[in-house]
């Protein structure tokens, strides 16, 4: 039976916000099964390595290491400074001193303008790498290219 | 090019009864803004400097310039540059200017503003007790305010360049792992 996980709490904020500019809860702006460009977290101004985690839904085991895709919808208000993405998936995250075990990462050079979906699928190693789908997280690094 | 948020206004009574800061509120609508220059409205008369502030709500000043009104065009907004801010679509911001009993006069309450464009909403008037901290509603009907003041804004949608380069945000949308 798939499975799929979403954010369901923010761990560490950093100087991200949402589309109303609040800076709680940023979680369900991100967090719905088709994606809705009308909600979103957004990073400071040209950003530098800006954090932002959240943890996403327990998930069970399942066994097999097929088919584990990262998807994430991302992109930049202007569209005129390019922008890198990077997404960690992390395991047992506690804290930027504390970030448990990096699972797996997705790496997008420079973000479209425009919302756009990036993916990774994670190898067997990455998979085999979990060993509580109960407790990832995914952390995300906005940085100007 | 930056436009001017209010274009035609009624002016009202003048009154300089009240220590404290006076102003406006304002709704961004469908697009995110960038504030560039915000303004007071000179009275003949007035000589003072006024600190003229954005916040966003009770104790959250955005930006704040100091206005002076001497030698300035009489009956007219004068502007200062701020460090640009951006505005958020579908949000309730307030701008203010500070105020002394028996200082410059400004125009009360009764004074009726029109915005230029439709896509930002003009508010009513509202007062601070103490600037920069409390936030209180006038009670009067919309697009009556203190002063009253202005701004100077872009459409993020439309700005470029070196101001561009200071409002490069990055978004995301959506997050999913999937097995």
């Amino acid at each position: 039976m798939d499975q799929v996980a979403h954010p369901i709490s923010d761990t560490f904020v950093g100087s991200y916000h949402n589309e109303a500019n609040a800076v709680s809860n940023l979680y369900a702006s991100i967090d719905e099964s088709i994606f809705n460009n009308a909600d979103y977290i957004e990073s400071e101004s040209n950003p530098i390595s800006s954090v932002y985690v959240c943890r996403i839904t327990a998930l069970l085991d399942p066994v097999s290491v097929r088919n584990h895709i990262l998807t994430v919808r991302a992109g930049t208000d202007l569209g005129l400074l390019a922008i890198g993405l990077v997404i960690q998936i992390r395991q047992d995250y506690v804290d930027e001193a504390n970030q448990g075990t990096l699972i797996a990462t997705l790496t997008q050079a420079s973000v479209a303008h425009t919302f756009t979906e990036y993916s990774h699928t994670l190898s067997a190693y990455e998979c085999n790498q979990i060993t509580n789908y109960a407790n990832l997280y995914a952390r995300v690094v906005f940085s100007k290219v | 090019m930056s436009r001017p948020f209010i274009l035609t206004k009624t002016l009202g009574t003048v009154r300089n009864n009240f220590t404290g800061c006076v102003g406006m509120s304002f709704t961004v609508g469908s697009q995110d803004i960038i504030i560039t220059d915000l303004s007071r409205w000179k009275i003949s008369g007035n000589s003072a400097a006024h600190t003229v502030r954005i916040m966003s709500g009770a104790s959250t000043t955005m930006a704040s310039v100091s206005i002076a009104m001497s030698g300035a065009t009489d009956a007219t907004d004068v502007y200062a540059a701020i460090p640009p801010i951006k505005c958020f679509a579908g949000v309730t911001y307030y701008q203010f200017s500070s105020e002394t009993n028996l200082g410059d006069q400004f125009y009360d309450i009764d004074t009726r503003i029109d915005t230029a464009d439709a896509a930002i909403t003009v508010g009513n008037g509202w007062y601070e007790n103490t600037c920069g901290v409390d936030i209180n509603n006038a009670g009067l009907g919309t697009n009556l305010v203190y002063v009253p003041l202005n701004f100077k804004f872009h459409y993020v949608s439309e700005i470029q360049g070196a101001l561009a380069n200071q409002f490069n945000n990055s978004q995301m949308t959506g997050l999913q792992y999937s097995m």
